[in-house]
C-alpha cells in the first residue's frame, strides 16, 4: 500500500454515510477503479456499515420498552417537577412520616434489644464459630492491607471448592487450585478488554488430590491465615453496625524475637501480631477482623534497614506522619458476606466474551533445580547492577547485606523532594530486590549449597566470562555469565575457578 | 432529530405537564439508550439505565437552564448515570456473563461485530453507537457529545478504520 492508498482509506473512512462533494467522491471512485485493494476496502467498510445498521436494529424494542416504561413511571409518578424549593416544601409531609416510621422502627429494636438480653446472652466458643466459618460453602469480603502509609483494598471471593477470586480497582484475578495436575489462574483486565490465563503445571501429581484428582476440600480455613489459629479468647461483647458482636482477640505472644515466622505471619511459630475478631452473634459468623503487627511502629526497620528518617529533612520527626500508630491495625478485613456467590461466572476462569486472550507459558515443571537457582541468582544480580551502575559486587553476599545495598537504594531514591513518596518507592523496591535475593537465602541456609563467585572485576555483557556457579546433587554445574545468561555444563567453568 | 421543537416541551412539562414529558421521551429515549448501551455493555443494564436517567430528567428538570438542549442534558445525565452504575457495581462478572448471554442470541458475524465494538475507545464508540442506535445527523450526536460537528465526522471515520482493523485482525486470529 502506497502513500496515497494511505490517504485514500482516510477519505474512504470518511465517506462512509456521509454526502460528499461530488469531486471528492469521483475522485474517490477513480482511485477505487485503478486500485484493487482500495476497492476490496471501501467494500468491507460498506459491508461493516451495513452491519452495524443491522446490529442496531433489533434495539427498536428495547428503545421502545425504555418509553413505555419511562412514561408510565413519569405519569405515576407522586411528584411534579419543581423547582429545589419547591421540592423541599413538597416533601415536608413525607419526611415527617419517615421520620416517625424510623423512631418507631428504632424504638422497637431497642426494646426487642432488651428483652433479648443480648448484654448478658450465651457467646459461642472461637473454636466453634471456626468450625462453622469452615462448612461455610463460599465467603466474600474487603481486605485493606497497610503498606508504607498507603492502604490497598481489594474484594476477595473464596470457595470451599478451591477457587478463588480477587478484585482491585482496575484488575480481577480468579485462581483454581482444584486440578492435581496444576493451579490456573485467570486476570482480568476489563479497561483493556484483556484477559490473560497462566497455568501451573506440576511435574508429579498433588499429594493433596483425591483419587479422581480432586484437591481434598479443607473448608474455607485458608481463608486469612489468621482466625485458624489457636488462643483466641473472648473479650466483650459490643453493638456495631446494628448487630450484636462477639469480640475476641488473640496474641501477641511474650516472645517478640523476629523470626522467618514474623515475615510469614500466617505460620504458627511465632504469635507477634493482635489479632481481633468480630463475631456476629445471630450468624456466629466472623463479621470482621483487625490485625495489629508491632513490626509496624515508627522505630522499625524496613528491607535492607530503610528508615522513613533516611528520606526527612533533619530534625523531623516521622512518628504519625507516615507510619501507623502504635495499636493501629495493618489489616482489615470486614464487609463479610457469607454463602452470598450465587453466580457461578463469579468464580469461573473461562475468559468473558469480548475479551482478547493471552495465554501465558506455563515453567517447565522438568527445569532442573540448580537452573531455577542460578535464573534466581542472576535477577538478583540484574538488581544490583541496576542499582551500582553495572558494576558487579565484590562478593555476592553484598547483594543480602543492608550495608552495602541500602546506601545505593538512597541514592538512587532521595531526592529531597517528597520525602513520603520517596521513601515509600526505595520501601516498594527495596521489598522487591528481598524478594528476589531469596534465591541466594535458600540455597545457603535451606538447601546447603555454596555459591562460587569471581565476578568482581567481571564486565557487564561479557557473554565468555562465567561469573558464578552452583552445583545441586548429580545435576550439573550451572553458570552464570556476565551478561547475566544461565547455561548448564558437566564441567566446572575455568574462569570461574576459585 | 433538531434540538428547537424541545423548548415549547420543556416549558410546558417545567408547569407540570406530564404528557409533554412524554413527548420529550419519545424524542431522545434512543439517543439515551445508545449512550447508556455503548457505556455498560450490556441491553438489559441499558434500558434500565435509560428509563431511570429519563424519569431522573423529569425530576431535575428544572434545573436545566438552557431550554433547547434538553437532548445533550438527558445525555449527559444517562452518561454519568452508566458511569456511576459501572463504578459501583462491585460485581464485575455479572456485567461480562449479560454480555455472554446477549452475543449468543445473535448472528457470528454480529457476535463478531459487538466483540470488536467494545475494544473500542469510548470517546470513538459512543458517537459510533448515537449514529446507528439513534440514528442521528452528526450535528445531533455534536450537540449531544458537546464537540463539533467536524470533531464528530472525524471521530465516526476513525471509529470505522480502527473497527476494521480489530475486525480483520480478529479474523486472523480465527483463522490460526
Amino acid at each position: 500500500m502506497n502513500v496515497d492508498c494511505t490517504e485514500m482509506r482516510r477519505r474512504i473512512e470518511s465517506s462512509i454515510g456521509y454526502a460528499m462533494e461530488p469531486d471528492e467522491r469521483d475522485e474517490i471512485e477513480r482511485h477505487c477503479a485503478a486500485c484493487e485493494s482500495c476497492r476490496a476496502y471501501r467494500d468491507r467498510l460498506l459491508s461493516d456499515h451495513s452491519r452495524l445498521a443491522e446490529f442496531a436494529a433489533p434495539r427498536e424494542e428495547s428503545i421502545g420498552r425504555v418509553q413505555e416504561r419511562a412514561i408510565e413511571r413519569v405519569r405515576a409518578a407522586e411528584w411534579a417537577p419543581l423547582g429545589r424549593a419547591g421540592r423541599v416544601v413538597a416533601r415536608i409531609p413525607r419526611i415527617a412520616t419517615i421520620a416517625a416510621a424510623a423512631a418507631a422502627v428504632i424504638i422497637a429494636f431497642i426494646v426487642i434489644d432488651l428483652i433479648r438480653g443480648a448484654a448478658n446472652g450465651p457467646v459461642p466458643a472461637f473454636a466453634a464459630v471456626q468450625e462453622k466459618m469452615q462448612k461455610a460453602d463460599n465467603v466474600v469480603y474487603r481486605v485493606r492491607l497497610w503498606n508504607v502509609g498507603e492502604w490497598t483494598t481489594y474484594t476477595e471471593g473464596r470457595a470451599l471448592s478451591r477457587i478463588s477470586r480477587r478484585d482491585f480497582e482496575d484488575s480481577t484475578v480468579v485462581k483454581d487450585l482444584r486440578s492435581r495436575l496444576g493451579n490456573t489462574e485467570l486476570r482480568l483486565y476489563p479497561s483493556e478488554r484483556r484477559a490473560v490465563i497462566a497455568r501451573e503445571v506440576y511435574n508429579d501429581t498433588c499429594s493433596r488430590c483425591d483419587a479422581k484428582g480432586r484437591k481434598r476440600p479443607d473448608g474455607l480455613s485458608s481463608l486469612t491465615g489468621w482466625y485458624k489459629q489457636k488462643g483466641f479468647s473472648f473479650v466483650r461483647k459490643e453493638r456495631s453496625h446494628g448487630r450484636n458482636m462477639a469480640v475476641y482477640e488473640r496474641g501477641p505472644s511474650s516472645d517478640s524475637t523476629q523470626t522467618h515466622g514474623e515475615r510469614h505471619p500466617s505460620s504458627n511459630s511465632k504469635q507477634t501480631h493482635r489479632v481481633t475478631a468480630w463475631v456476629d452473634l445471630e450468624t456466629e459468623l466472623l463479621a470482621r477482623l483487625e490485625v495489629v503487627s508491632p513490626r509496624r511502629g515508627p522505630n522499625d526497620a524496613y528491607p535492607y534497614s530503610l528508615r522513613l528518617n533516611d528520606f526527612l529533612p533533619s530534625g523531623s520527626k516521622a512518628a504519625g506522619w507516615i507510619e501507623l500508630k502504635p495499636n493501629e491495625p495493618c489489616m482489615i478485613l470486614d464487609n463479610f458476606r457469607w454463602n452470598a456467590i450465587s453466580d457461578t461466572s463469579y468464580l469461573s476462569t473461562v475468559p468473558p466474551a469480548g475479551y482478547r486472550v493471552e495465554t501465558e507459558k506455563p515453567e517447565d515443571p522438568d527445569e532442573l533445580s540448580g537452573y531455577h537457582h542460578a535464573r534466581g541468582i542472576a535477577r538478583a544480580l540484574s538488581n544490583w547492577l541496576d542499582l551500582s551502575g553495572n558494576v558487579f559486587p565484590d562478593d555476592i553476599h553484598d547483594l543480602t547485606d543492608s550495608t552495602k545495598v541500602k546506601p545505593l537504594i538512597l541514592v538512587k531514591f532521595r531526592r529531597g523532594v517528597d520525602p513520603a513518596e520517596e521513601f515509600r518507592a526505595a520501601y516498594r523496591y527495596a521489598d522487591l530486590l528481598s524478594g528476589n535475593n531469596t534465591a541466594i537465602w535458600i540455597l545457603e541456609r535451606m538447601l546447603n549449597t555454596p555459591i562460587h563467585y569471581s565476578g568482581k572485576d567481571a564486565v557487564f555483557g561479557d557473554s565468555k566470562r562465567a561469573i558464578c556457579w552452583i552445583k545441586e546433587g548429580n545435576e550439573p554445574y550451572h553458570i552464570i555469565y556476565a551478561d547475566l545468561h544461565v547455561a548448564a555444563s558437566p564441567t566446572m567453568p575455568k574462569s570461574a575457578g576459585e | 432529530m433538531g434540538d428547537g421543537p424541545d423548548r415549547k416541551l420543556v416549558e410546558a412539562c417545567m408547569r407540570g405537564d406530564r404528557e409533554a414529558y412524554a413527548g420529550l421521551v419519545r424524542l431522545h429515549a434512543g439517543r439515551v439508550y445508545a449512550v447508556c448501551l455503548a457505556i455498560v455493555g450490556s441491553e438489559a443494564d441499558a434500558e434500565d439505565l435509560a428509563q431511570e436517567a429519563l424519569v431522573r430528567g423529569f425530576m431535575k428538570i428544572a434545573s436545566l437552564r438552557d431550554r433547547d438542549r434538553f437532548g445533550p442534558w438527558i445525555a449527559t445525565v444517562a452518561g454519568n448515570l452508566s458511569r456511576n452504575f459501572l463504578r459501583q457495581r462491585a460485581n464485575q462478572a455479572r456485567l461480562l456473563s449479560t454480555q455472554a448471554d446477549c452475543s449468543g442470541k445473535e448472528p457470528e458475524s454480529l457476535s463478531d461485530l459487538r466483540r470488536a465494538l467494545w475494544k473500542l475507545p469510548e470517546q470513538h464508540r459512543i458517537p459510533l453507537m448515537l449514529y446507528y442506535f439513534d440514528a442521528t445527523s452528526t450535528e445531533s450526536i455534536a450537540a449531544t457529545l458537546g464537540i463539533s460537528p467536524k470533531a464528530v465526522h472525524m471521530r465516526l471515520s476513525r471509529a470505522r478504520g480502527e473497527l476494521r482493523k480489530l475486525l480483520e485482525n480478529m479474523e486472523a486470529h480465527d483463522e490460526r
